[in-house]
């Protein structure tokens, strides 16, 4: 089950990166599907604590969704911006500005964390920055 | 010894930052629930409180500073509820001021939590005015707790009095010791430190 997550989860960035410009060529389909550019790598978490299970399913909202949510609220909305533009700069010089590319990498990085914690892949509380 | 910047990693930093963006819970859920945003803020502490010392002083802050904003909210939103429902209806005028006097500790609340999230992410200590000294002496091993020396020192106001160590050197008294070094990356605060000013005047 945790495999088929995490499958699932790289086959999304995959095809997320490439509707985002954020790689070029055609997303590999199925879960079973590679790229060298583009890659997910989930730690197997041997045990999860079940109390703290307990306090993501009551509390979660309050202490992750909320916090990071507002953070991630405004980086999208740059996000987005940057997006928008980059398709036009790309258009033109054929390259996308590597500053934009880091940045929205990193939200995307920031987003699959969030997911990731949400998502009882991981108990380790998501960073608040999309760095690697 | 106190952690200087460039020795705490980027996940330290992040992780003592994000204990004061737990206030936004404390708003997005808190005004009607006032306690809400505290439970955030304890939850956060937990996770964090066996991290590095940096991390838990800043977590520990964190959740303090929710204490007395929490009760005063929660004492706003029942004080509201129990007018609504028509007892002591004629108590409106003070309740009002209370209001006030509530959105004003709100506002001060929210720039000192946005300045203390800016130093933490800068790899810094930030004291809030009497709560550091609650948090070292509940952890005495906790960022700026470590010795007497190091003990945190609100300054007036309640604003940050930054250790001597984080402005010259690494060694609290011996600024200009032949050990010294300068531990603040930019230069400009690098050439504040005391060694540099004797050095050039050497």
């Amino acid at each position: 089950m945790f495999d088929f997550q995490v499958k699932l989860l790289n086959w999304h960035q995959r095809v997320f990166a490439t509707m985002h410009n954020l790689i070029d060529g055609y997303p590999a389909f199925g879960l079973n599907g590679t790229s060298d550019k583009v890659t997910l790598v989930v730690e197997y978490p041997e045990r999860l604590s079940r109390g703290l299970l307990l306090v993501r399913l009551f509390f979660g909202i309050f202490y992750v969704a909320i916090p990071h949510g507002f953070c991630l609220f405004f980086r999208m909305i740059a996000t987005g911006f940057l997006v928008f533009l980059a398709w036009w700069v790309v258009l033109f010089t054929g390259s996308y500005p590597a500053t934009w590319h880091e940045f929205n990498v990193g939200t995307m990085r920031w987003m699959l964390r969030f997911g990731l914690y949400n998502g009882l892949l991981t108990d380790t509380y998501p960073p608040f920055s999309g760095r690697p | 010894m106190l952690p200087q910047p460039h020795e705490l990693t980027e996940r330290e930093k992040e992780d003592a930052m994000g204990a004061y963006l737990m206030m936004f819970a404390a708003w997005g859920a808190g005004f009607p629930l006032p306690m809400v945003g505290l439970i955030a803020s304890v939850i956060y502490f937990y996770l964090n409180k066996k991290s590095s010392p940096f991390t838990a002083f800043h977590s520990y802050q964190g959740l303090l500073t929710h204490i007395p904003i929490s009760l005063l909210n929660a004492a706003a939103v029942i004080w509201g509820i129990v007018l609504v429902l028509g007892k002591y209806s004629g108590h409106f005028r003070i309740y009002a001021m209370f209001c006030v006097f509530a959105g004003i500790w709100n506002a001060l609340y929210m720039v000192y939590s946005i300045i203390a999230c800016i130093k933490a992410r800068k790899g810094r200590f930030y004291y809030f005015w009497v709560l550091a000294a609650f948090v070292c002496e509940i952890l005495p091993g906790a960022g700026p707790c470590n010795s007497d020396k190091q003990r945190a020192e609100p300054a007036a106001g309640g604003n940050v009095k930054q250790p001597d160590q984080w402005r010259g050197s690494s060694v609290p008294g011996n600024a200009c010791g032949p050990d010294s070094r300068c531990v603040v990356r930019d230069s400009q605060s690098c050439a504040r430190s005391p060694c540099e000013g004797r050095k050039r005047r050497g």
